[in-house]
């Protein structure tokens, strides 16, 4: 009996020595969850990436979730809350899973925390190949102190708001482009321009009353062409303006509302204006079909003017889908932002058992070009060809098989470009990112812990007005001051001092 | 003295004005019912140029194909969500009547001593739940089930409402001398269900299979809190993040910028999540005139005292 129970033991240890020995040289598994694209099959692209991981000497392998794809923030944001354990990296920024709430809430490492900074140890490759100013907008406040908690996607950080005019039909109609736009110029005052007006009446004369030549966005438009940032209490209702020619110089010393501002009236005026002249389509005014309305008008060319965030290469891009000459006009100077600069990024989720193999994949994949590569286009040979001039050509249908969204896809400089985009197109592309200029507030986020219920108010007066008001369906004479009234009443005043003195301190502090 | 003619008993016969108005009403009500149905239907058949110019319309200005045509283009997403959702609702059904039969059967039988005791957890789980993060946190950590069919299947197994159902069932068309006669006659526990019992309780097992079916078939949100893999995204939750997907672009434009690489263009358009729509509707529809018989006549047991 002895005999056997020694045996036992034996084989239990060897068992056990075993294991250990396995376990070391297995290699650890990083989940990360992208934002948006379209992958039906990613084994051959993983399978490469792994292979490419392990050239780097790193003992990891990646698999990747597409889940939600664009919306991945309503599923990846359930993972999160109901602590995961199985995802490590989230995509993360200032829309989709939203990166300020989830650092603040915990569910993000801080990255440079003092005890153990990731970020200094296996990070440094990715801390000095993305700008200082993208890691400034990742850096909050969180459980862990200020810090990092988020690592900045290096994509497109500059936008701009441009005029997104149809000139093929505005030559049709016999207006001259450069007469009614400035393309070295700032043009949020051609709106006013009595051309901008007589063009429109043309557009109606040519293609009758159903044919609406202006497509104005619900509350975007008039922000842009009254020259202000996305109001990042996401009321709609403060006016971050700024000067066009020179976004880092504010419009205003202290923060005031759209409404009671000069330049976004006149515009809101103008607006109702055309809408009494039959020139956008009602159904903008239509909450829910707003935005399909718009994106169908412009995606379908049937259109003469209207306005946009622009980033960089989207007139190329608009011209071909739309089958028009789309052109871009600027309105202001490119701006750099928080909203901007936050576009895209990554986090490591407090509840990765891997959070310092996640910094080390995130390193590598910021750095090496080859490992980007494969996951941003796929498997050289298979999904995509290199050219003698640097670009690579997508295979033949290999989009519909794997086509991540190559923006959101970490250090997109360390990619070479398509021939869709041509050769020098990432050198362009820095050139435009590097034009953009910070905003007074750039890296500025609001804390709304205090005046959470006043938000809720306020976000529940914008809902009766806003939607209507902006793309000029009511009357801005009787309609404004009602609509300040309830803003008042439901203590609008009260964010309005508490945003103010946050920016002082933020300012102060920079 | 007048003696009154008795009146002609009319029993629970309603007069014709009556009997107008709740055909009138329960018609309205099923118009109602069908509307939207034959709504979808109609905009997955309408172009997109139809859907653009004149809005949703009944009568779309140009009827077409377009939209079916890019559903069955999804190709392998498609026939494989298919069969998940196939698979899920198939044998999902058949363990969760298994389980609800059994458990209701134990409740059914008064000689069970501790009866009392589990009708008690079905009817506190059916009044208090767990809450989201413990039942995730149970089926992803402590089963580990997450990322496989069992995560579709296993949550849903037991629903304490469908045990009451066919308890009920049993109560009121399964006579106790039934058993106690099968018993006498040398039946054991087994073939005293699966041969007496069950097929008494017909009505009630398929109006119980078919709210298990329903349920099955229409859940999305096992998939979105458990599985990561494409390939076991039943058909509801596909169609889910094709419409959630769209909304959210089209909602969020301010704030993405215009171009960021992102081709509105080649988002699925209205006809497009209407078509699919329509045919995760089809299969479901097709299969209740299989129950109907059952559920008319399992919604009638227990209404007359014996």
């Amino acid at each position: 009996m002895k005999k056997i129970l020694l045996a036992l033991a034996c084989l239990t240890l060897a068992l056990v020595m075993f294991a250990g020995c396995g376990g070391g040289d297995a290699p650890t598994t990083i989940t990360v969850w992208f934002m948006g694209g379209t992958v039906a099959d990613d084994s051959d692209v993983i399978e490469a990436a792994n292979e490419r991981l392990q050239e780097l000497g790193l003992n990891i392998e990646i698999e990747p979730i597409w889940q939600g794809g664009w919306a991945m923030g309503y599923p990846a944001q359930t993972a999160l809350d109901t602590g995961d354990t199985d995802i490590d990296v989230f995509w993360t920024g200032s829309w989709g899973l939203n990166f300020w709430t989830n650092a603040a809430l915990g569910n993000f490492i801080r990255l440079d925390d003092p005890e153990n900074n990731l970020l200094a140890q296996y990070g440094q490759g990715m801390r000095n190949a993305v700008p200082t100013a993208l890691w400034d907008a990742f850096t909050t406040a969180g459980p862990s102190g200020f810090g990092v908690y988020g690592i900045p996607g290096y994509k497109d950080y500059a936008q701009m708001y441009a005029w997104d005019v149809n000139n093929t039909l505005l030559g049709e109609l016999g207006f001259d482009f450069y007469s009614i736009f400035d393309p070295n110029g700032f043009n949020y005052d051609a709106f006013f321009d009595p051309q901008f007006e007589a063009a429109m009446v043309a557009a109606q004369e040519l293609h009758g009353p159903t044919f609406f030549p202006l497509v104005p966005e619900p509350e975007m438009f008039a922000r842009a062409l009254s020259n202000a940032d996305f109001d990042i209490t996401h009321t709609h209702a403060f006016h971050f303006g700024f000067d066009p020619r020179n976004p880092a110089l504010p419009a205003n010393p202290v923060i005031g509302l759209n409404l009671e501002n000069d330049l976004y009236v006149r515009v809101l005026e103008r607006l109702h204006h055309f809408w009494n002249m039959g020139f956008i389509d009602p159904r903008l005014a239509m909450g829910d079909q707003a935005s399909n309305v718009m994106v169908e008008q412009r995606n379908a060319g049937e259109y003469l003017f209207s306005a946009v965030v622009y980033a960089y290469g989207h007139a190329g891009q608009a011209s071909s889908e739309r089958g028009i000459d789309a052109r871009f006009p600027r309105i202001s100077q490119a701006i750099v932002s928080t909203t901007s600069a936050a576009g895209s990024g990554f986090a490591v989720s407090v509840y990765s058992p891997n959070q310092g193999e996640a910094v080390q994949f995130m390193n590598a994949w910021y750095t090496d070009s080859e490992l980007a590569t494969i996951l941003a286009y796929g498997v050289e040979g298979t999904h995509f060809t290199r050219n003698a001039d640097g670009t690579i050509t997508r295979a033949e249908g290999a989009t519909a098989v794997y086509n991540p969204w190559r923006f959101g896809m970490g250090n997109i400089f360390v990619l070479p470009p398509t021939d869709v985009d041509g050769p020098g197109y990432f050198e362009r592309f820095q050139t435009y990112n590097a034009a953009g200029v910070g905003t007074a507030l750039v890296g500025f986020v609001f804390d709304t812990d205090g005046v959470t219920n006043e938000l809720a108010a306020i976000a529940s007066v914008r809902d009766r007005f806003h939607g209507t008001l902006t793309v000029g369906a009511v009357d801005p004479a009787t309609t404004i001051p009602e609509y300040l009234a309830d803003l008042h009443a439901s203590g609008i005043d009260v964010v309005t001092d508490e945003l103010n003195r946050q920016i002082q301190d933020f300012l102060a502090g920079r | 003295m007048d003696i009154k003619p008795a009146r002609k008993y009319r029993g629970n016969k309603l007069s014709a004005s009556a009997e107008f108005a709740i055909h009138l009403i329960v018609g309205a009500f099923a118009i109602a019912c069908i509307v939207p149905f034959i709504f979808i239907i109609v905009i997955a058949f309408s172009s997109a140029e139809s859907l653009r110019t004149i809005g949703y319309s009944f009568f779309p200005a140009e009827v077409t194909i377009t939209s079916f045509r890019a559903a069955f283009d999804m190709g392998d997403t498609l026939v494989r969500s298919f069969f998940v959702s196939v698979f899920v609702t198939v044998v999902g059904t058949f363990l969760s009547l298994l389980i609800t039969i059994l458990y209701s059967y134990g409740l059914y039988r008064k000689d069970y001593k501790l009866r009392h005791f589990f009708a008690f957890f079905v009817f506190f789980t059916m009044v208090f739940g767990g809450g989201l993060v413990p039942t995730v946190i149970v089926i992803r950590n402590l089963l580990n089930l997450g990322n496989s069919f069992g995560a579709l299947i296993v949550p849903s197994l037991f629903l304490p409402f469908h045990v009451i159902i066919m308890r009920t069932f049993f109560v009121t068309s399964v006579p106790t001398s039934l058993i106690e006669s099968a018993h006498i006659d040398g039946s054991g526990e087994f073939r005293t269900l699966f041969s007496i019992v069950i097929p008494l309780a017909k009505p009630g097992i398929a109006t119980v299979g078919l709210l298990t079916a329903i349920g099955f078939w229409n859940d999305w949100q096992l998939a979105l809190l458990f599985i990561r893999d494409r390939r076991l995204f039943p058909l509801q939750y596909l169609l889910m993040e094709m419409q959630q997907n769209t909304e959210f672009l089209r909602r969020n434009l301010t704030m993405i910028g215009s171009a960021s690489g992102i081709n509105l263009a080649d988002l699925p358009g209205e006809g497009l999540r209407m078509a699919l729509a329509v045919i995760i509707v089809l299969p479901i529809a097709c299969a209740y005139p299989f129950f109907q018989r059952f559920i008319i006549s399992g919604l009638t047991v227990g209404a007359i005292k014996e």
